[in-house]
């Protein structure tokens, strides 16, 4: 940076700018973040105040002329409703697995799409593709291969004898949330395993041959010195994946509506029915904020505990 | 350097400029036709202008492919008498339907005309979002609607919607499977013994040639708030009541638990399917593998479509009243389709010529024609039409003592939602009846306090 | 991989590994494509067929019939079409809006910088559902309802968080040497920025484009919301709203629509995905 300053200075005197140069840098980076944001504040911030701000008051669909402040009141009736806690529960356990098997899933196939087999572009491109199909249709195709009387997965596991009757996969409470995780999975690994992939190859390989030379086996090769060079990736990667399946509404809207007996519903779909079934916008509000803060802390902690495993390698 | 990215900002505020202004789309709706010569054979309907008006409506007909062509039809139709108005539709998918009108209510932009049926206009009405309809409509209209039907539409003594097309459920069986197991295929079960007794039978024969299993009778027994209607007709053919006069939650009760109780009989036997939704169940018996199932009279056209087979479908199927159980009558309900005037639309009189059109005889005719639907209207249920063949005849006789599904409250769709988990609780975790009844009660309280 | 580490290692080993790593790669494709191959042939079955066991692997009489219903439907290619200006504008937002954020994200350590990242990433933090009646109040207010801006918007700020994070990744594997050359030759900050350093992230680019795209293409919720005219729907909203009936599930239909739906850009991405992939490789994403 100081031979930037030094730079900067011949710069100044070139041009003859007045201004210091930091507050130039300053501005000049406001400027380029502005459009963005302005798009942002426009089209999620100012409703996200605005939702922030009904979920301080009592505020029913029903009576929208009549909302009245009503003292966190929203909050408290919402993180003492069983319910809740059950939603949010789900929540974390449908969310961890998705992202913890599609990591896994991803991570594999990208180490073995980055070792030089011939066709490898041919399996890349093939495994890439279910991203390429929209939510809600997945959601109808996964229906479809889940059902229970003419779908094809209960037609293959009772040939092959692993079952001896129809399962119905997302009609009882204790397969219901396992087959939508499988879903999401199938749906999302492909983008994990291109990430992920393109961070192993950017891996110098000297590193990890010399891991090897040294004695060490793939595996100590691998988790010490390939994982830490792509630890920022695999940070990003997963935190975007956590906080987009805490959203996920077309699954489990589509495939099972929360139920049976609610062993789906996980909290996009309780803020949905508290909004509108209930029509009580407060406390799908209050949620939306429960939530927001939530994530907020746990994106902050998960960036500083992973942050300290990465690896400059310059 | 400053000069070329304020020039690029300035490209850049232009184009969002123009992004909103190319955004006001000129209106190139395909569903008005603009027949300006029928103004002179224009009837009744005019409006006191001459100017055309247009009225939006809101529905989900147009969605299904078994009513976008009767309701397109419907809709030309009326612009073709009433030149002067315009109807735009907007068709929004069944499942999402509710939600999307009360977005649009509460944000101030509704459909002129909403359609609905009685767990969503409850809903409607309870946003505030429906006008009074005595002032719009002729009151002959009003009083040639059945008590019972009219009664269900009509919210602190204003009839805020028009009864429109009442679903009752009757009786579906599978001639097919009756024969195979050893019952007279043409003889509905005319008790409810016979009833249970006839699905035992067919669900004693197992599996079918291509290893599917069959089962004797089917109930929607799971995942939607409309499976929940079906087990309140169940409930009171055990003799159940919702609701009691003065509006106080009679679900926990005998009846209730003997209905659970049935249920879960049903479903140790494997004699009934568990953890379906009523689209399963027509499918089940479209493709001939289940032996009674329960639908409204669009069951037909339903049928023949999803099973592949058409027309040739209706010799596989018989249809009747449902047997009398406790109550000695045949308890059934019926699910309606109806009609509403949002309470913020700028075309109110507009609005009413529609409605009062689709509920009159040309429309209804035309409706029932291609779909067999009926009619909540004691002038247009009565006309030999209506009743052309023993099909519709089962279905208007159902009608009489069909009861109106208990929607009186905005919160009955949730309600609904949380009888079918009590449902799924009984049938599938084999939990504890009289528990589980008391729960659901007492959630129902809840939600209804 | 240098000569002696082969010596050294010798060639059978690999070459078992490489059996070994083929049938992993093999048993993977075909459990993640399947699902893809029975989408495409339940749509070429009729109704009658699917609703009967033992399915046919291969239809044994094949029809098209469908897809012709499907495609004459005049309405299912405006929503195509729709979908496509929808994708394609949130995309060109996006890159936009992305390219000149994330530089400033990389190269200028402001104050506020952490937060504003944290910023982009908290959009997504918060539940669809409960802004659903604000965003549609607000959409209403700017009289943008049933336009294409609306859900081009909609679409660009999903996507935006995403991008960002992408691009920074790129910027950073650019030294700074570059813009002080530049500088030190007269060059302006701005042109720096798009005639030296831009082209450099064309990988990354495209790498944004094609997510950006799949996003717009993806989007439901907001496409149902926001719109209300049949000739403004877009895709997916609108094969539910067309054979997503209330009455029954017509299987052979829904896959057809969603064959239909998906396979263009399956063909696109599959042609262009080696881009995306290299791309994303060039710029040695870190973030």
């Amino acid at each position: 940076m100081e031979q930037n300053t030094m730079i900067n200075k011949t710069n100044m005197k070139k041009t003859g700018f007045k201004l210091n140069r930091a507050k130039n840098d300053r501005i000049y980076a406001w400027a380029l973040t502005l459009p963005a944001l302005l798009v942002l504040a426009v089209t999620i911030f100012i409703p996200m105040l605005q939702v922030l701000r009904m979920s301080m008051y009592s505020y029913s669909m029903f009576d929208l002329n009549n909302i009245v402040w009503n003292n966190f009141e929203n909050f408290t009736s919402v993180l003492r409703d069983k319910e809740f806690i059950e939603s949010f529960e789900r929540t974390l356990l449908y969310v961890f697995s998705t992202v913890i098997i599609s990591f896994v899933i991803g991570l594999l196939s990208a180490i073995l799409l980055n070792s030089p087999i011939k066709g490898r572009n041919i399996f890349r491109g093939v495994l890439f593709l279910p991203w390429a199909i929209p939510t809600v249709v997945a959601a109808v195709l996964w229906m479809w291969l889940y059902q229970p009387q003419y779908g094809v997965l209960n037609y293959i596991l009772n040939q092959l004898h692993i079952v001896d009757k129809n399962i119905n996969w997302l009609g009882q409470t204790n397969t219901a949330m396992g087959s939508i995780v499988i879903a999401a999975v199938w749906r999302q690994m492909p983008l994990m395993m291109v990430m992920l992939l393109s961070a192993l190859q950017t891996v110098p390989k000297e590193l990890e041959e010399a891991a090897i030379i040294d004695g060490a086996n793939w595996f100590q090769s691998f988790r010490n010195v390939t994982i830490p060079c792509i630890m920022s990736v695999i940070k990003s990667v997963t935190l975007t994946s956590v906080v987009t399946n805490f959203q996920m509404f077309g699954f489990f809207f589509t495939m099972t509506n929360g139920g049976p007996v609610n062993s789906t519903t996980t909290l996009t779909l309780y803020t949905y029915q508290k909004a509108f079934m209930e029509f009580d916008m407060g406390k799908g509000s209050a949620i939306g904020v429960i939530w927001l803060a939530f994530l907020i802390v746990f994106a902050s902690a998960y960036n500083k505990i992973l942050g300290k495993m990465e690896v400059n390698s310059d | 350097m400053l000069k070329r990215f304020l020039a690029v900002s300035m490209i850049f505020v232009f184009c969002v400029s123009l992004l909103i202004g190319c955004g006001q789309n000129p209106d190139v709706s395909k569903q008005a036709t603009n027949p300006d010569a029928a103004a002179t054979a224009a009837g009744t309907q005019n409006n006191s202008t001459a100017e055309k008006v247009t009225v939006r409506m809101s529905n989900w007909l147009e969605t299904e492919e078994s009513t976008k062509e009767i309701f397109k039809k419907l809709m030309d139709d009326f612009m073709a008498a009433n030149g002067n108005i315009k109807v735009e539709t907007v068709g929004v998918p069944f499942a999402q339907y509710k939600d999307q009108v009360l977005i649009a209510c509460s944000s101030g932009n509704p459909a002129d005309v909403i359609m609905g049926n009685s767990q969503m206009m409850v809903a409607f009405n309870g946003a505030k979002s429906l006008e009074p309809l005595e002032k719009l409509i002729k009151t002959e209209t009003i009083s040639d609607f059945y008590e019972n039907n009219l009664a269900g539409t009509t919210f602190d003594g204003k009839v805020m919607a028009l009864p429109w097309a009442p679903h009752p459920n009757a009786m579906f069986w599978n001639k097919d499977l009756f024969k195979q197991a050893g019952l007279d295929p043409e003889k509905a079960p005319a008790t409810w013994e016979e009833m249970v007794a006839a699905a035992a039978k067919i669900a004693a024969l197992g599996k079918d040639k291509d290893g599917n299993q069959i089962y004797g009778i089917g109930y929607a027994n799971s995942k939607e708030s409309h499976a929940g209607t079906v087990f309140i007709g169940l409930m009171y053919a055990f003799g159940g009541k919702f609701q009691d006069e003065s509006g106080k939650i009679t679900f926990d009760s005998t009846a209730t638990k003997d209905a659970m109780q049935y249920l879960r009989d049903l479903a140790a036997k494997n004699i009934m399917p568990t953890g379906v939704e009523q689209k399963s169940v027509r499918s089940l018996f479209a493709s001939g593998r289940l032996g009674i199932c329960f639908d409204g009279d669009m069951g037909r056209g339903t049928f023949r479509s999803i099973s592949g087979k058409g027309a040739e479908f209706d010799k596989s199927m018989g249809v009747a009243i449902i047997p009398a159980n406790k109550t000695g009558r045949s308890e059934t309900v019926y699910t309606e389709h109806q009609l509403g005037i949002a309470a913020e639309s700028k075309n109110k009189e507009a609005a009413a010529a529609l409605i009062e059109y689709l509920v009159g005889k040309e429309a209804m005719l035309n409706y029932h024609k291609a779909y067999g639907t009926l009619s909540a209207r004691k002038s247009i249920a009565a006309l030999p039409e209506m009743n052309e063949d023993d099909y519709m005849k089962v279905f208007n006789k159902q009608s009489e003592t069909a009861s109106p599904l208990p929607a009186n409250n905005p919160m009955f769709d949730k309600a609904c939602l949380e009888i079918i988990k009590g449902v799924e609780r009984v049938t599938m975790n084999n939990d504890d009846i009289p528990t589980v009844v008391g729960d659901v009660q007492k959630k129902i309280e809840e939600l209804y306090k | 991989m240098s000569n002696t580490f082969d010596k050294t290692h010798g060639k059978e080993k690999k070459k078992k590994g490489n059996v070994f790593k083929y049938c992993i790669l093999i048993i993977f494709t075909v459990i993640f494509i399947f699902p893809i191959y029975w989408m495409i042939m339940t749509s070429i079955k009729t109704n009658d067929v699917l609703l009967r066991l033992p399915p046919e692997w291969i239809p044994v009489k094949p029809t098209l019939d469908s897809f012709v219903r499907v495609l004459s439907d005049l309405k299912f290619l405006t929503f195509y079409k729709n979908s496509i200006i929808v994708s394609a504008g949130s995309t060109i937002l996006a890159i936009l809006l992305a390219m000149h954020a994330s530089y400033a994200f990389s190269r200028f350590k402001f104050a506020g910088s952490k937060i504003l990242q944290l910023a982009f990433l908290s959009t997504q933090m918060f539940p669809q559902v409960a802004l659903m009646i604000a965003l549609y109040s607000l959409y209403k207010n700017l009289g943008l309802l049933d336009t294409y801006t609306a859900l081009i918007l909609a679409c660009t700020t999903i996507a935006l968080p995403l991008s960002t994070w992408i691009l920074k990744g790129f910027y950073d594997t650019i030294p700074t040497s570059l813009e002080e050359a530049a500088a030190i030759d007269g060059c302006g900050r701005y042109m720096t920025f798009w005639k030296i350093i831009v082209p450099l992230i064309q990988p990354g680019i495209l790498a944004v484009a094609i997510y950006a795209f799949l996003i717009g293409w993806d989007d439901f919720v907001w496409g149902l919301t926001l719109i209300t005219k049949v000739e403004m729907r877009t895709l997916t909203p609108g094969i539910v709203l067309t054979y997503f009936g209330e009455n029954s599930y017509d299987w052979a239909k829904i896959m057809t629509a969603s064959v239909c739906a998906s396979l263009p850009v399956l063909l696109v991405f599959i042609g262009l995905q080696k881009y995306m992939v290299s791309g994303l490789t060039l710029g040695a994403v870190k973030g």
